[in-house]
């Protein structure tokens, strides 16, 4: 069985709660609950807030297409933005044993995004970045 | 996300409710930044209650720790439950903060250290 749900938000830091809710009902529906409700919600965080902040160098509204899938007892995430081209494989992973006055908290999110889910891809195709997420149930 | 706050001798004590995310952790910034302006010297900030942090909230405690050690105050933790310490570790913040079990235990180690020096 395969369950989905579309949306679209604009790239507007306050539609993140927006999305985030829709996440939760999504989560709730599908038995998603503690911890991998938890999960999700951060890397829905970290991803839309990497976008909004990253993605656009123009001052423009736009618009960001997100999709949740269950298959196969796998999770997907998918957000597209029609953005600059974004790869978050280029994104170094930080300095995690600097002592606290080198500390930095830039790269923090792609960086728990890669540790809490199995996969993270990212495609770019016809203009548009695809960030793809899964993680096994 | 909810805040409450209250003095427990010289600590101001925080205690956190619900997530804390790109949405939320402005509202701990500016609990924060009040705090500083009052010059106040030791914070505890209880997570007992919080769901979920994501990199927005470690960012709000990191640069508030790095604030108030140059004021020479203390910035603490407690009580956080397992899965909020897998972020914190995964992060690499829980050498960066003195992280206690319990508020009482983590009340009474500041006033102690507050008393010696």
């Amino acid at each position: 069985m395969e369950y989905t749900e579309c949306f679209s938000i604009m790239n507007n830091y306050e539609r993140i709660i927006e999305a985030n809710a829709r996440l939760e009902n999504f989560c709730k529906k599908y038995g998603l609950q503690g911890n991998l409700g938890s999960i999700f919600s951060i890397v829905l965080d970290e991803i839309l807030n990497n976008i909004m902040t990253y993605s656009y160098n123009d001052s423009k509204e736009h618009i960001i297409d997100i999709k949740f899938i269950i298959e196969d007892d796998i999770f997907t995430l998918i957000f597209c933005d029609d953005g600059q081209p974004f790869d978050p494989g280029t994104v170094p992973v930080p300095a995690l044993d600097e002592p606290i006055d080198e500390r930095k908290a830039g790269g923090l999110g792609i960086h728990i995004v890669r540790k809490l889910m199995d996969e993270v891809d990212h495609r770019r195709e016809e203009g548009k970045n695809y960030f793809i997420v899964k993680k096994r149930l | 996300m909810e805040i409450k706050k209250k003095n427990v001798g010289n600590t101001a004590v925080i205690e956190l409710t619900g997530r804390l995310d790109s949405n939320t952790s402005r509202e701990l910034d500016q609990e924060l930044a009040e705090l500083f302006d009052k010059n106040q010297k030791d914070i505890l900030i209880d997570l007992s209650r919080l769901e979920y942090i994501s990199s927005a909230g470690l960012r709000v405690l990191l640069v508030g720790l790095k604030k108030i050690n140059k004021k020479k105050g203390r910035l603490a933790l407690c009580s956080m439950n397992e899965f909020v310490k897998e972020i914190f570790d995964i992060a690499g913040f829980t050498p960066l903060f003195n992280i206690y079990s319990s508020q009482n235990e983590a009340v009474e180690t500041i006033s102690e250290e507050t008393n010696l020096a």
